[in-house]
């Protein structure tokens, strides 16, 4: 009988990988509110790194108008920017949702019958947006995680759920509260505690009982960072942010940008159409969500067709996301602000266990030096290794541990002249 | 019970002892005024004094001839003859004392009310079995201020903050104050504590006020600071009229004051009767100058806002007081007092707030409110007093008392809205701040080659903690620097729109419906008192704190723009601050005018949708804890006896046992999925009970008439107030962003108390005083200011409650107040009056290294008055000075470590020190006419809190000088 099952799931694991056409498209978009990059990089946060080393990521988002929630949110979930949505702050003062409504309305102009669901803590964003196209919106008590993430799993048992927005507004508040930081306690365990929710969403994503017939594309992104206890300005800091695609169907990689596009709010930096062209804004968002939600009835010329029909500013990602030719670009590092506050060549390992890519986390010191990195068994025969090859990140070293038969294992890191070894224990899916 | 049957056995054995022998009492009076305090003794040996209503009386007395010798200070000396029949009882009946040097034909300044002169207090604060002051009617008209706790500020040891009285310096909390002997319920705005605001109660409906140090076993065992008893006008003792009738300036509202209070007393033809009624009247334009600074974490000082606020009000105060005294045969009496007062507070107020950090962005908040602040408060008392016998007296009094404080009804509470505080805020665009230093996350020196915190954040820095020592904003001059974050251009109204429209509520009152209290007396001998009683009282109280809120229709949405409303300068005259070089002259935007203000939701109704704080409101787990109600039954008995085991030794003590069971309810938050928000609320409930053995004993020597020794031991107790014990869920204050979370478990506060003091009186010229206490206080509760991840609420200070360790406070406190007689001429009109009480206490903080000063102590409290009275002419001037103190403890404890963050106190939050200065001139024009003037808060010294040290402070008012020009008119 186990054996049967076990047998059922491997080819529902093979359909899963390419029978992609057939499987319903569906979207689920999760929001943490006020997370800076490179606190989200140095924070405990297990489950996003699990999606990072086995997605879609990029820490080079950037912000193109009011980096204050209800702008930033419009933005995303519209895909246009504040000068057709009308929104530039959170009292949502002179939207224009009517014209430029959210991404389910737009998504169910082409297939009507979809059903779509939001999950907020922040009340504004129910009670100020209208023309949403969501059946259902449901909020909860601001901050509280816990409650958000069991609402979004109570949906996700819906099998007709075809598009979810969970948000989660903690780690913000976090932040003016204390410091929006990678040094503050407070704002970190904020960003883990909203990862742990985060991990049992995707559990109950994975648990739908339909789940090989459904191509899930999950979007997880920040609003705005932070400077200080606020933000809102026009720094790095609160711009220049991040988001992250996972899926059966999206490919592992980095997407890298290595200039900033401007800003509409900054005379002395205004937006640069060809920067912005290939680089990934908040915009973009919902417009990758409605191509991946009608990619089964439109293709790619229908799609740009609807795009200017809907006067749409963002760009869809979604080939770059389904597309695993394209290497992994590693000449840029990611954006971070500046070193963690780990402990000198303290590594972390996350995913741990790890079905096979995992992230190696530390800090190698300064400056463009080698890095290479070995994974003994419990033998202490050496069974893999990468490198030497210049130090990409100060942080991070990504390993595809998937050729390895499961067991447990030491990876072994040398940075420059630092060395640390830490154990790792492989299961496959 | 067991104890009873002994006591009626010791009682009933001595009665037959006594037997061949005779009584003696009588009535001592200056003129109709019976005098208290009079000491009447037989042959010069054994002795007594009057009570309050002038009654002395000697037991056992031999049969015989005996002289009673009376003395009262300030007043001759008298030896009364008496003949002692066996098993009679001598009434002397009316005994009358003069005054010495008593001065028939010129014409006194007599104070408003004639009743309860100086010399009156003079003698029950000598007399009394435990170490007090008295402060006259007298002395109380005569005061430079009109407002209850301005007056009593004059008093030796008395410190009034936020018109709380506390003695000594201590906690404001420590010290009782009661009204008529009963402890009046409370219900203020914001205060949650058990001590009475007399704000609502103005002094002109005082009798005379009895300030206790130190306690015996018949009083309310909860106070560690000492008792103070407010006595409203008693019954008179001749045909009384008052009138007082003023009018008056506000510097700072630039408005007028008016005030009047009338008295009315007369006495039945066959003097069995008595009764006086009282009344008055106060309305007072008043106006506030507050900058407010709120600084951001708890890892630096940077500034988080700053506030500027421009309050006016008028407050109207109304007080009326009747008492009435029935004598239905020498022995039987009945007393009833009713009181009630209403203080309305019509309160608009602007505030301009720079917001560096701010969840909606970097921006300037602009605000209008309005808000009617009801405060009311009733009740009344019946007392009897019974002489059953010679030796056996039994006193009752039943009592109910009812408070409470709303919001009135404003026009902005249109469409069926609350009524509440109405704040109309506006926002401006997002702003760019350019005042930022760049810091390390911890407010030092920025260091990009730090390797655990490499990263700059920009902050915004007082002077005094620009980590780079280059200078910044004084906190007296803080400038924002900005401009728009899309580069356009200054800010007009026309950028400005509306942000929201919201109102707090608060309905909150406490009530006593029944106060119950008997005492008895009896007397064993001339040497030997016993007595025994017992008290109830209930109180049940409730708060509810709510919130209303408008936002913009989302449908219709468009921006509403402060430049399309009806506007009015915010600071007409250009002097706001002017203490500080008005440093924001030219650099406020309009606001709205009182009529747009009270219209504006009527007219936009279509634009705005109501959000009542209920359970389909996602910041309803917010106010979840906002809303408790309790109940409190205090049951108290005690057993005392007076000795006397010379004529100059005095022993007072006994036992007292408080019982206190309290029941309190609240709400905590709670899943529940078919909630629209999926959480709920859950009632829960507390009932705790605690018992408080109280033994006291008061030593009183006498090594001469002119002198005393005190010495004294007491245990008292302090009970936490009701916001302090709440259970369930924090209760929030909005406008400080904070959450105040009750902690049921607080333990009472119990202190043992050592006081020792001499006292040598001048006559009715004065007195000096010097004293010694020791007080060793277990379980202080104090109020901590910290950061707390597991109770899920942030961007917000949270608050708690906790009990320190043992703690102590001792002190040194001296008094000399005298008339100065003995100089030649005009000279001799003078008289001064100064006092000064230095403490010094420590505490152990949980979670700190070393022990600190003990929060709201006072290291030093001062008073000083120079008085000149002579002729016609009446005239004083008063200083009052408290020392700063903690209030509150920044007990942030790293989430990680779990320790203590800060050590020190530099993230505490301190009372700066305040000094005032006071002015009053009053000249007789005939037996029935005064005029006085009044000038009040003459130096303009702001109220201060600040964070650490003075130069960085939270919260400073300026209120500017007030004064009065008045008549007083009397029979």
């Amino acid at each position: 009988m186990k054996k049967l099952i076990l047998a059922t799931l491997a080819v529902v694991a093979l359909t899963t990988q390419f029978a992609s056409a057939s499987q319903k498209k569906k979207v689920m978009i999760i929001g943490m509110d006020g997370v800076r990059s490179d606190a989200l990089q140095a924070a405990s946060t297990p489950n996003i790194d699990e999606l990072i080393a086995t997605g879609f990521y990029t820490y080079d988002s950037w912000h193109l108008g009011y980096t204050v929630s209800g702008p930033s949110w419009s933005a995303m979930f519209t895909g246009v920017w504040h000068q057709k949505n009308g929104v530039t702050d959170n009292s949502y003062a002179g939207s224009n949702f009517g014209q430029y409504p959210y991404y389910p309305h737009r998504a169910k102009e082409v297939k009507p019958n979809l059903y779509a669901v939001q999950i907020v803590d922040w009340a504004p964003m129910s009670t100020q947006v209208t023309n949403e196209g969501f059946d259902q919106k449901i909020v909860r008590t601001e901050n509280d995680v816990t409650a958000v993430a069991n609402a979004a799993i109570t949906q996700l048992q819906n099998a007709n759920l075809d598009a979810i927005t969970v948000y989660f507004a903690k780690v913000d508040n976090m932040g003016h509260g204390s410091g929006f930081s990678p040094s503050n306690p407070i704002y970190m365990a904020a960003i883990h505690e909203v990862d742990s929710a985060i991990g049992r969403v995707m559990a109950a994503l994975h648990a739908r009982p339909n789940y090989a017939n459904e191509d899930w594309l999950v979007l997880i992104c920040t609003d705005h960072g932070g400077v200080g206890t606020s933000h809102g300005g026009n720094s790095d800091n609160e711009r220049h942010i991040w988001w992250i695609g996972s899926g059966n169907n999206v490919s592992r990689k980095q997407l890298v940008a290595l200039q900033d596009p401007g800003s509409y709010l900054m005379p002395a930096n205004p937006v640069n159409p060809v920067l912005l062209a290939k680089t990934p804004v908040q915009s973009d968002i919902a417009v990758t969500a409605i191509h991946h939600l009608l990619s089964d009835d439109l293709d790619s010329a229908g799609f740009a067709q609807k795009r200017q029909q809907w006067d749409l500013d963002g760009k869809s990602w979604l080939d770059s996301l389904r597309t695993t030719s394209d290497p992994v670009d590693t000449s840029h590092p990611p954006t971070a602000i500046g070193k963690t506050n780990l402990p000198s060549m303290d590594i972390k390992v996350y995913p741990n266990p790890s079905s096979g890519w995992t992230s190696l986390w530390f800090d190698g010191g300064k400056g463009n030096k080698e890095v290479s990195c070995q994974v003994y068994d419990v033998t202490g025969k050496l069974v893999l290794q990468a490198g030497p090859s210049a130090m990409v990140s100060q942080y991070r070293m990504n390993v595809d541990l998937s050729p390895l038969p499961a067991g447990q294992y030491f990876v072994r890191i040398y940075a420059d002249d630092k060395i640390a070894t830490k154990p790792v224990i492989l299961h496959h899916q | 019970m067991k104890y009873g049957f002994t006591i009626a056995l010791m009682i009933g054995g001595s009665v037959t002892l006594m037997a061949q022998k005779g009584n003696v009492k009588g009535i001592i009076r200056d003129g109709a005024e019976v005098l208290p305090g009079v000491s009447v003794s037989l042959d010069g040996k054994e002795g007594t004094t009057t009570d309050i209503d002038g009654i002395f009386q000697l037991v056992g007395v031999d049969t015989g001839k005996h002289v009673l010798k009376i003395t009262y200070i300030g007043y001759n000396a008298l030896e009364y003859p008496v003949m002692v029949l066996q098993d009679q009882t001598v009434n002397t009946a009316d005994i009358q004392l003069k005054e010495n040097g008593h001065q028939i034909d010129e014409v006194k300044i007599v104070g408003n009310y004639r009743q309860g002169g100086k010399a009156k207090s003079i003698n029950m604060t000598h007399i009394s079995d435990k170490t007090l002051t008295v402060l006259s009617s007298e002395l109380i008209s005569k005061s430079p201020a009109k407002a209850t706790a301005l007056v009593i500020r004059q008093a030796p040891g008395v410190t009034v903050r936020d018109n709380k009285i506390s003695l000594r310096g201590t906690p404001a909390e420590w010290t009782t104050s009661l009204l008529n002997g009963d402890w009046m319920p409370t219900a203020d705005e914001k205060d949650a504590s058990r001590v009475f605001n007399f704000e609502v109660f103005p002094s002109s409906l005082i009798d005379y006020i009895v300030i206790n140090r130190t306690v015996t076993p018949d009083m309310e065992g909860d106070n560690i600071g000492g008792v103070i008893d407010f006595i409203s006008k008693e019954p008179v003792a001749e045909k009384t009229f008052n009138l007082d009738i003023s009018s008056g300036y506000d510097a700072l509202s630039n408005k007028p004051l008016y005030s009047g209070s009338f008295l009315w007393g007369n006495v039945s033809h066959n003097n069995k009767f008595s009764y006086t009624v009282s009344g008055s009247y106060n309305g007072e334009n008043y106006g506030k100058d507050a900058p407010s600074v709120a600084y951001g974490t708890n890892y630096n000082h940077s500034l988080a806002r700053l506030q500027l606020d421009r309050v006016r009000g008028l407050r109207q105060t109304f007080g009326l007081t009747a008492a009435a005294r029935y004598q239905f045969t020498d022995n039987f009496k009945l007393d009833a007092k009713i009181l009630g007062g209403r203080m309305i507070e019509d309160e608009y107020r602007n505030r301009t707030s720079y917001n560096w950090s701010d969840g909606s962005g970097a921006r300037i908040r602009l605000q209008n409110s309005r808000g009617i602040y009801d405060h009311e408060l009733y009740g009344g008392a019946l007392n009897a007093s019974w002489n059953v016998s010679e030796k056996l007296k039994i006193e009752g009094h039943v009592a109910s008392y009812y408070n409470r404080f709303q919001f009135g009804k404003t026009p902005q509470a249109a469409n069926g809205a609350p009524n509440g505080n109405y704040t109309i805020e506006y926002v401006s665009p997002l702003l760019q701040y350019n005042d930022m230093i760049k810091t390390n996350f911890f407010g030092g020196p920025y260091d990009p080659n730090n390797s655990v915190d490499p990263n700059a954040y920009g902050y915004k820095m007082l002077d005094i903690d620009n980590p780079y020592g280059t200078g910044g904003d004084h906190y007296n001059n803080i400038q924002p620097v900005y401009q728009q974050i899309d580069g356009s251009g200054p800010l007009t109204a026309s950028d400005y729109y509306l942000s929201s429209v919201f109102a707090d509520m608060n309905v909150t009152k406490e009530r006593d419906p029944v106060v119950g209290k008997m005492d008895i007396t009896y007397t064993t001998s001339n040497q030997l008192k016993f007595k025994a009683g017992f008290k109830y009282r209930r109180k049940e109280g409730e708060r509810n704190i709510s919130f209303y809120e408008y936002r913009l229709n989302p449908v219709t949405s468009p921006k509403i723009y402060l430049s399309d409303q009806q506007t009015t300068a915010f600071d007409p005259g250009n002097n706001y601050l002017r203490e500080w070089g008005s440093p924001y002259k030219g650099t406020f935007q309009p606001v709205l005018t009182k009529s747009e203000m009270n219209n504006f939701i009527g007219q936009h109704s279509a634009d705005l949708v109501a959000f009542p704080m209920d359970i389909n409101n996602n910041l309803f787990n917010q106010w979840l804890g906002s809303t408790y109600a309790y109940t409190e039954n205090v049951a108290a008995g005690y057993l005392m006896s007076e000795w006397k085991p010379s004529y100059n030794l005095t022993l007072t003590g006994g036992l007292r046992v408080e019982h206190t069971s309290l029941q309190q309810s609240s709400d905590t938050i709670v899943t529940d999925e078919n909630a629209p928000l999926g959480v709920n609320a859950s009632p829960v409930h507390i009932d705790r009970t605690y018992t408080a053995l109280l033994p006291s004993l008061n030593v009183l020597y006498q090594p001469d008439l002119k002198s005393n020794v005190r010495f004294a031991i007491s245990r008292t107790f302090h009970r936490p107030n009701f916001e302090q014990t709440k259970p369930g869920y924090a209760l929030y204050v909005r406008d400080q962003f904070l959450y105040v979370f009750g902690n049921p478990d607080l333990k009472p506060t119990y202190s043992l108390n050592f006081d020792l003091n001499y006292q040598h009186f001048w006559g009715t010229k004065g007195m000096f005083s010097a004293g010694v206490y020791y007080k060793h206080v277990t379980d202080h509760i104090f109020k901590t200011n910290q950061i707390d991840e597991s109770q899920s609420v942030a961007g917000y200070t949270l608050k708690g409650y906790a009990n320190a360790r043992s703690s102590y406070v001792s002190g040194v406190e001296v008094l000399v107040d005298r008339k100065l007689d003995f100089l030649p001429g005009f000279w001799n009109g003078f008289g001064i009056s100064a006092n000064a009480s230095w403490s010094y206490s420590r505490m152990q903080v949980p979670g700190r290294s070393k022990s600190q000063p003990l929060t709201d102590q006072t290291p030093l409290t001062a008073n000083a008055s120079i008085s000149y009275e002579k002729g016609r002419v009446s005239t004083c001037v008063a200083l009052n000075y408290t020392g700063a103190f903690s209030t509150e403890l920044n007990l942030f404890s790293d989430p990680n470590t779990h320790e203590v963050v800060h050590d020190n106190t530099d993230y505490d939050i301190f009372m700066a020190a305040q000094y005032s200065l006071d002015y009053q001139f009053s000249f007789a024009v005939s037996h029935h006419f005064d005029c006085y003037i009044l000038a009040n808060n003459i130096l303009n010294t702001p109220y201060r809190t600040y964070i650490g040290v003075p130069d960085r402070p939270q919260l400073t008012e300026y209120y500017r000088q007030r004064f009065y020009a008045g008549i007083k008119f009397h029979l």
